[in-house]
This record gives C-alpha cells, sequence and structure tokens, in this order.
C-alpha cells in the first residue's frame, strides 16, 4: 500500500485576509451544503481507481475557513474514508482553523469528528498588524482560543506566524516569538509576508516598499526566531517550519517529498504517478461540472522524467533531510555545490544534501543557480 | 533667361526664427504653389522635419518672381540650407552655390549662437547678407535691440535692414524687392568647359542618386558625358530639371542655374557634397574649391530591441546611407544588447535623426549606445590607430601619443548666466578663448572644448544653467593631444570586456568610481560576496563589494505550486542565460547597458 494524502479545499472565509491568494468566497450559512459536492467529487475519484493500491495516511481540511462547517462534516466525511476502506488506522487529520471560530465545545467536537491536528492561523500579536493583515480576530479571541486548545488538550497543534510587516521591529517580533513559545503549540510555521501581485495589500507595498524590513532585517528577525525555537527544542525541518521531534506535519511532508496526493474541492491540486491535476477554481465551474459526473479537473500536467528529477531537486532541498547527493551528481554542479558548501550555505549528510540555517533563507536563489546548472536532458 | 535676372540665395535663421515660414510666403508671391495646396513649411517634405521645425537635407526651388516696380520677370533660386551645426560642411557647400544670403532673426529672440556661426560661414564665402527682422508682429518684439546686436555683428556698412512678419506677409514684397537690388547676379560664361558644383542630392528609387547641382560655368545639357572631379567617374546625363517645386525636366542648365541631374548613379559616394561636376569630353582644368571628403565625428551603436530585426535594421541603415553619404556603418557586437551596428554621424543631431527615421519610417525599435567620438593613438611602433572602442584602445605602455577631437564651440548667453556657463565650460575640460558682448545684455563665447565632452549632456547642463536662454552652436577644430587611458572593470577580480571605457586621465578617478557605483546598484546581490573593481593596468582606482544575499522572496511551497514553483525556477534559467557569467558571479544586462549610456 502506497502512502496517499487527501487535501479538501473548503474556500469560504468570513471576510478575506489583504495577503491572502488561496480561492476563497464569502461565507453564508447556506452554504453547509457545499459538502456535498466534495462528496460527489471522492465518490468520482473512487471510481476512477485513484485510491487503489494506497491508503491515505493523512487528511488535511484547507481553506479558506474549513472551520466554519459544522464540525458534522468532518465526521461524516472520515467516516466515508473509513467506510469506503481507503483511510488509514490512525491517519493524521488536520483541520486549519481560524481562532474566531475556536470554542470549548468546537474543539471537543472536532476531536470527537476525527480531527488530530489543529493548524490556527495565529499570523501575529500585534493588534496593528491583525488589522493591516485584514484578520476577522482580535487578539482578545486568539488568547482565548489558544487557551482553550490547551485547556482541552490538544496535543498536535500548529500556530503560523508571519513576519517581514511594515515597520515590524525586533522587539515586538520577539514578543511574538515568546507568547508562542508560551502555549508551546509542538509545531510552528514562520512565514515571510510575500503577496501575489493581485492581493489587495501587493498594490500598498508597491506604493510604499521602503515601509518594509529590508531583507537583511528581515534574515535577523528570522533567524532570531529560528533560534529561540532551537534553544526550546524545535527543530528546523523545513524553510518555513519547526517542530518538536515527532510533530512534523506528515501531509506537508509528503508535499516536500514529491509523494502522492489527491484534491478535492475548488483549486485543489492533485498528484498521482506522473500527472499533476488541478481544478476548477471557480466554485460554479466546480459544482457545474460535478453535476454533471465528470471530476472538475481543468488542468493537467504530465511530468516527464526531466521534469520530476527538477522538482524533486526543488521540493526534497526544502527539508532537513534534504536531497540526495546523487540527484546534483552532473560534474557542472559539484563544483558550484562545494562552492555553495564553502559559504556554509548548505551541507552533507550521509550521502544527502541539506540546507543551513542560512541556506534555508535563500533556497529560491540556490535553486535557480541549481537549475540554471542543471542540463536536465542530459540526467534524465 | 537672362543672366543679369537670376538671383541665388539661401535663408540663415536659427530654429524657430521662421525661416520655412518665410519661405512659404516668398513661395506664394511668386505663384510657385497654388494657394489651395500649400502646406505649412512646404520645403521641409519629410515628416520628421515638420515635426521638429529644422530642415535636414538642403533643398533647391526655382521660383519666377514679376516685379512690379520693375515690370520684368526674375528667376530666383531659393537654396534651403541645414539648420544644424552638424551638417556644417553640406551648409557651406549650399551658401558656395548662393550669391546672396537672407540673415533671418526673431524680433524678440535676438542673435543666436547658430545666426552667428551661418552667417560668419556667409561672410566667409563672399555673400551678400541681407539683414532681416522677422516676427515683428509679436508684443515682446524689441527689433531696435536686434538691431543694435547685427550692427555689433556686421559692422556699420551692412545693407539696410528689413522688418518683416512672415507670418503675416508684412514686407515680404519689399525683402523681395531688394534681393533683386541688392544680390549680385550669378557670373560665369556658358562658353567655358563646364564647372557646376554638387550641394546636395537625393535618392530616388527609379532614377538612382539625383545630385543637385548650381551651374558655375559652362552649360549642362541633356545627352551629355560628364565626370565627376573627385572620383574621376564618368556618367551620362539620362534628365535634368529644377524644382518648381515640384520636378520639371529641362533640357539645359546654364551659368547660375540650379537644378538636378539624373545619370544613373548607384552610389550616392558618386556624389559627393562638394564635388565638382564637369564634361567628361572638355574638363575643366580645376574643381570648384572647396571640395572636402566629410567625416563622421560621432559613433554610437544601434541594436535592435526584438533581435530578430537584426536584417531588417541592416537594410534600413543601407537605404537611409542612399541618401546620406555621410551615414557609415558596420557590424557589432555587445554582451549586453546582442548584434547590432556601430553607426557613424556628423554629429548629435544627426545620430538622433538617423534614429528617428529608423524607428518611424522602418518601424524598428532600436537601443542606442551613449555616443562616442574617435580617438587617434600613435603607438610606439609607429602605428596611427583610429580607436573607435575601448576594446581596440592598446595598453598604456604601448602608447606614444593620443589625441582626442576638439570643437570650438559658440555660446550666446545673457550676461546674467555667464559665470554659470563659463564655469561649465571649464569643469568640461574647455579654453577659454574669447569674449564678445555683443550687446550689454547678450555675450558671445568662444570656448575650445573636447568633443567627448559634449556629447552627453552639455546641452542639457546649458539650457539648465542659463534657464533656457543660452544657445550654442560647434564646429569641429581639431584633433589635440590628449591624456587618455582604458579603465576597466573586474568583477571578482575577472577583467569583463563590455564593461571597460576610454577617458582622460583627469576624469578616470571620478567616472570609475560612478560605474562602480552604478554597478553596485545593479548586479543583484549573490549568493557570495562580490567585488567589483575599477583598473587603470595593474593598478585599482575604485572598489565596491556587494554583500551576500542574506534572504530570498521565500514562497511557501505546498500540493498547488509545485507546478508554479518548478515553472518559475525555469523561467529564471532563461533569464539566467541571458546574463554574463564572470566565474560565478551573473551579471545583468543593464550592468553592460550602464556603461554604453554613460559613454566612452
Amino acid at each position: 500500500m502506497k502512502p496517499l494524502g487527501l487535501y479538501v479545499h473548503i474556500p469560504f472565509c468570513v471576510g478575506r485576509c489583504a495577503y491572502c491568494d488561496f480561492v476563497s468566497y464569502p461565507w453564508q450559512e447556506n452554504k453547509e451544503d457545499f459538502g456535498k459536492f466534495l462528496f460527489k467529487e471522492l465518490d468520482l475519484r473512487i471510481e476512477s481507481a485513484c485510491f487503489e493500491e494506497k491508503e491515505v495516511q493523512s487528511v488535511y481540511f484547507g481553506g479558506g475557513t474549513p472551520s466554519l462547517l459544522k464540525p458534522s462534516f468532518f465526521r461524516s466525511f472520515l467516516n466515508t474514508l473509513r467506510v469506503r476502506g481507503i483511510l488509514s488506522p490512525s491517519p493524521e487529520v488536520t483541520l486549519e482553523v481560524n481562532p474566531e471560530t475556536i470554542t470549548p465545545g468546537k474543539l471537543r467536537e472536532w476531536r470527537a469528528a476525527g480531527i488530530t491536528r489543529l493548524s490556527v492561523g495565529v499570523q501575529s500579536f500585534q493588534s496593528r498588524y491583525l488589522i493591516f493583515l485584514g484578520r476577522a480576530t482580535s487578539l482578545k479571541r486568539i488568547h482565548e482560543a489558544l487557551e482553550a486548545i490547551q485547556k482541552e488538550n490538544w496535543k498536535n497543534w500548529n500556530v503560523d506566524l508571519i513576519y517581514g510587516l511594515p515597520l515590524q521591529d525586533f522587539d515586538t517580533w520577539q514578543e511574538d516569538i515568546e507568547k508562542v513559545l508560551r502555549y508551546a503549540p509542538p509545531h510552528v510555521s514562520i512565514y515571510s509576508l510575500t503577496l501575489e501581485p493581485w492581493v489587495p495589500l501587493a498594490s500598498f507595498f508597491r506604493r510604499h516598499r521602503r515601509l518594509l524590513p529590508s531583507f537583511d532585517a528581515q534574515a535577523y528577525l528570522f533567524r532570531f526566531a529560528e533560534k529561540k525555537l532551537g534553544d526550546a527544542g524545535y527543530l528546523h525541518y523545513e524553510v518555513s517550519n519547526f517542530a518538536l521531534p515527532g510533530f512534523e506535519c506528515q501531509h506537508n511532508l509528503l508535499y516536500w517529498r514529491n509523494g502522492e496526493y489527491v484534491g478535492l474541492g475548488p483549486s485543489a491540486w492533485t498528484h498521482l504517478g506522473r500527472k499533476r491535476q488541478k481544478n476548477a477554481s471557480s466554485l460554479r465551474t466546480y459544482a457545474k461540472m460535478l453535476q454533471s459526473g465528470r471530476l472538475p479537473i481543468v488542468f493537467e500536467e504530465e511530468i516527464v522524467q526531466d521534469l520530476k528529477t527538477l522538482e524533486d531537486l526543488a521540493l526534497l532541498l526544502r527539508t532537513s533531510r534534504g536531497v540526495p547527493v546523487s540527484l546534483l551528481s552532473s560534474s557542472e554542479l559539484r563544483g558550484f555545490v562545494q562552492d555553495l558548501i564553502k559559504e556554509g550555505l548548505l551541507f552533507t549528510r550521509g550521502g544527502y544534501l541539506y540546507p543551513s540555517s542560512l541556506g534555508y533563507l535563500l533556497l529560491h536563489q540556490i535553486l535557480s543557480e541549481l537549475f540554471a546548472r542543471k542540463r536536465v536532458s542530459q540526467d534524465a | 533667361m537672362d543672366r543679369s535676372r537670376i538671383r541665388n540665395f539661401c535663408i540663415i535663421a536659427h530654429i524657430d526664427h521662421g525661416k520655412s515660414t518665410l519661405a512659404d510666403r516668398i513661395l506664394e508671391a511668386c505663384g510657385a504653389v497654388p494657394k489651395e495646396k500649400m502646406r505649412e513649411q512646404f520645403l521641409d517634405r519629410m515628416d520628421l522635419e515638420r515635426e521638429r521645425g529644422i530642415t535636414i537635407k538642403a533643398k533647391a526651388v526655382r521660383l519666377q518672381y514679376f516685379s512690379q516696380r520693375r515690370n520684368a520677370t526674375y528667376l530666383f533660386h531659393l537654396i534651403d540650407t541645414p539648420g544644424h551645426a552638424d551638417f556644417s560642411y553640406e551648409v557651406s557647400r549650399s551658401l558656395a552655390a548662393c550669391e546672396g544670403a537672407v540673415l533671418l532673426v526673431d524680433a524678440s529672440q535676438g542673435v543666436e549662437a547658430q545666426t552667428l556661426a551661418h552667417a560668419r560661414l556667409a561672410l566667409e564665402q563672399g555673400l551678400t547678407i541681407l539683414p532681416v527682422i522677422n516676427k515683428i508682429d509679436l508684443p515682446s518684439a524689441d527689433p531696435e535691440r536686434v538691431m543694435r546686436e547685427l550692427d555689433a555683428l556686421l559692422g556699420e556698412n551692412h545693407l539696410p535692414f528689413t522688418l518683416v512678419s512672415a507670418k503675416h506677409g508684412v514686407g515680404v514684397e519689399e525683402l523681395l524687392e531688394r534681393i533683386i537690388e541688392y544680390i549680385p547676379p550669378p557670373q560665369g560664361e556658358e562658353e567655358e568647359p563646364l564647372r557646376a558644383l554638387i550641394f546636395d542630392s537625393m535618392y530616388d528609387p527609379y532614377r538612382g542618386v539625383l545630385p543637385f547641382i548650381r551651374v558655375v560655368e559652362g552649360v549642362i545639357r541633356k545627352g551629355m558625358r560628364i565626370r565627376m572631379f573627385s572620383t574621376g567617374k564618368d556618367f551620362e546625363v539620362v534628365a535634368l530639371g529644377v524644382f518648381v517645386p515640384d520636378m520639371q525636366e529641362v533640357d539645359f542648365l546654364g551659368p547660375g542655374e540650379v537644378g538636378y541631374v539624373a545619370c544613373n548613379i548607384k552610389n550616392v559616394r558618386d556624389s559627393r557634397v562638394g564635388d565638382t561636376i564637369t564634361s567628361a569630353s572638355r574638363p575643366a582644368l580645376q574643381p570648384i574649391p572647396g571640395y572636402k571628403k566629410v567625416k563622421p565625428m560621432v559613433f554610437c551603436s544601434f541594436y535592435p530591441v526584438e533581435c530578430e530585426s537584426y536584417e531588417n535594421l541592416k537594410e534600413a541603415l543601407e537605404k537611409l546611407q542612399l541618401n546620406d553619404a555621410s551615414l557609415i556603418f558596420e557590424p557589432d557586437f555587445s554582451e549586453a544588447l546582442g548584434f547590432g551596428f556601430r553607426c557613424g554621424f556628423l554629429g548629435l543631431l544627426h545620430m538622433e535623426i538617423v534614429q528617428e527615421r529608423i524607428e518611424r519610417e522602418f518601424g524598428i525599435e532600436v537601443v542606442a549606445t551613449a555616443p562616442h567620438v574617435v580617438y587617434h593613438v600613435l603607438t610606439k611602433k609607429g602605428e596611427v590607430l583610429e580607436v573607435r572602442s575601448p576594446k581596440d584602445f592598446p595598453p598604456l605602455g604601448e602608447i606614444e601619443e593620443a589625441e582626442e577631437p576638439y570643437v570650438t564651440a559658440k555660446i550666446v548667453v545673457p550676461s546674467s548666466y555667464l559665470g554659470g556657463i563659463m564655469e561649465l565650460c571649464q569643469s568640461r575640460r574647455g579654453v577659454f578663448k574669447d569674449m564678445f558682448f555683443i550687446d550689454e545684455m547678450t555675450v558671445l563665447l568662444t570656448y575650445e572644448l573636447p568633443m567627448a565632452e559634449i556629447l552627453l549632456d552639455f546641452y542639457d547642463r546649458l539650457k539648465a544653467i542659463s534657464r533656457g536662454y543660452a544657445s550654442f552652436d560647434y564646429e569641429f577644430s581639431g584633433y589635440r593631444p590628449a591624456k587618455l587611458v582604458r579603465v576597466d572593470i573586474l568583477v571578482n577580480r575577472e577583467r569583463v570586456d563590455g564593461l571597460s571605457f576610454i577617458s582622460c586621465q583627469e576624469n578616470a578617478y571620478y567616472r570609475a568610481r560612478e560605474l562602480v557605483g552604478k554597478l553596485k546598484e545593479i548586479i543583484p546581490r549573490q549568493l557570495f560576496v562580490v567585488s567589483i573593481q575599477a583598473a587603470i593596468g595593474g593598478r585599482i582606482i575604485a572598489r565596491e563589494d556587494i554583500p551576500a544575499l542574506r534572504k530570498d522572496v521565500l514562497q511557501k511551497c505546498y500540493g498547488g505550486d509545485v507546478t508554479r514553483k518548478r515553472k518559475l525556477l525555469e523561467k529564471q534559467k532563461e533569464g539566467k542565460k541571458r546574463m554574463k557569467a564572470i566565474g560565478k558571479v551573473r551579471i545583468p544586462q543593464e550592468a553592460f547597458l550602464a556603461v554604453l549610456k554613460t559613454g566612452s
């Protein structure tokens, strides 16, 4: 049985965050019946033999704000997987939650429904940044939510933080990190604020780039966080992700190991064998295709060996396990990789090459230099 | 036509002083163009000229003027002259085709540098000068002041002023009468061997190159075999004609007459401005004096923005060359811009005009590098090199002597800005020559300046310092010894070919620092520290370090981002391929452009 990840996209939010690029529609109570499309899509996927010889080892409810749906949805969805015999006996089931939607009651219901892991979108412990980012929550609600999670004794959960915010200074960032550590979630994601050109905040930054901390300052903020988390026992296991040993996100690791996964819901991606597929982003198209009995796939590509090699490189190098040295064996690359090692950007260990702290922060540049030096067709 | 009733003249004026408008009025007065066909500035044929308000190529019109006062018809040849110093040789040849010149000055602007330069040329050639003050209808007109200025410049014994408003046709008839009265009719005998001056030419797709000529002596006839004095090449006259202003064929042209010759000339180089046409069967002994082979003074390279346009650009340059003997070009290659052409021009305006014509008439977008001059280098081995590019500049140890071109610059400036302009000239290595007060408010400054110093922003600075009041004209004055060096740029201790430049020694340090600073801005921070050094020979004169990059734009990468991420990396791979790799450092094209734009 090959491991498989299942991603479920719930494209609804109460309000739209100013930096967010995910597909999301305004939430209304009557959207509850959206769930039936997911069941329909699951059916079609099962019919098309996507799950044959495979076992769903992780489920990830992402969004949007999946925690807006009634807990009963998750229960029946996971039950269906179990009944159909495709779910592993002890899966990792993550739910992305907005602090606003967390109550002690909900926390119990989610657990009862089969959710094993929560990912809480905190983003910042500074009121001004919550407002700036357009988060539909308050600092007070965040603290209440995190306290509730602790009190309900959740074992596996994550807090998201964003850095690289306008006029962000060291002191408030230090405060953010200390607050996170006080709640001690076993997993922390620290994202650099990156904006696709079409999101509302992007135009602000085009005009006011100077308000952003410089890359040097951002690097300092990030490395400070890395140090603090490291001291507290967290492992820096992916570019933006830290976990106490054993609490790495299995679902995301699947992505970074170029594994297989099925995505359900609008705009979700699927990676099966040599194929990558993308669902329709528009809710209407998505629903229409399903109603006419078709999988809502609007894009599909075949990953030939050449491309797979490049993808492996780009993905595997993101994690602390790294990439097998054999993937970088061409003579063109070897010298350059040696230079990177000499500069302290990469390390080798047991036949794997992995980024240093400095290397994580420069990963894109490193990859783009490696790509530029890699003659793909010869390696294939 | 009785030769005593022929008058050949031109109009000398500064840009915007109303030359073309006056020419239009003269054409009207002679009934040469029916009113309904009269477009403004009829003589300026090319759109570009019309838009820029300048005349690029000399043209000649034959006009019949009936003088009521004299009750007689006169034949005028109005020869239009280029209005810019880049074309001063062409101007001088056009003047040589005339007996007189109308010196046209704007009543509110007064005398400007260009007027002076051309008036001086006309005086040197012994032309009769008729001073005319235009735009007297303007509220700001101050004809009294302009008269004082002209008195100072032309001396006491000049001809009386004619006051006109070309726009409203005021004074034009009086001017035409004075042309008849004061400008002498042409000399020259029909019986003498043919001598005709080529003062311009045009390219006709059906008939080849058509020289524009002024017959000085003898007669040129259809069917006759003629000879070019400078090359000795013979041609047969297929057709002869005049511009009235449209082309009209005639059977012969006699002394004093002006027109065109069609004789199957394929190459514009066989019809050189200033050359003398004579009869092949009965050649004259001496050419008309003053012929010079013009040499391009200013060089720059054109690169097509789309590299597929390379062949089209070549074709465009070839076509322009048919009409423009002073334009030269050769293939060129740049690290930053790929394949293009290094072109030679008479001056800056000539360069701009060629670039605009390529873009407008041929629809090819080009990137032009900064203009630069040609240096002469005498090596210790005794070779004389013409250096057009830093890569041809020999190492310091091999140079016996280097020379750079100089110009004589005439600047007319209101006295209140005099200090600022003099400081500008000094800072550009200018050598002060003369200062002449045209009146108590206006000064004529003469400076010798290295040509390289006026190529970039001299004119802009001049205008800025004088709030637009200063005018400027220049003329090539010869090569002078100079201490020249080649500055090389080293990136991580490796020399980068496309980034070298030539400079005079005293500016080298400053320019090197400026370029190194600019490169620091342009070359993105990389995974490693990058050092940028400027060196003369083995001596480092400037250095900047680009610190290593500390952080990227970090992207998340989850299920949906893989394809996008891979495509982004592939795209960047293409971008990186276009960058020049020096060791492990990648240098973007803008860096090469920076040095090309600031010039060498």
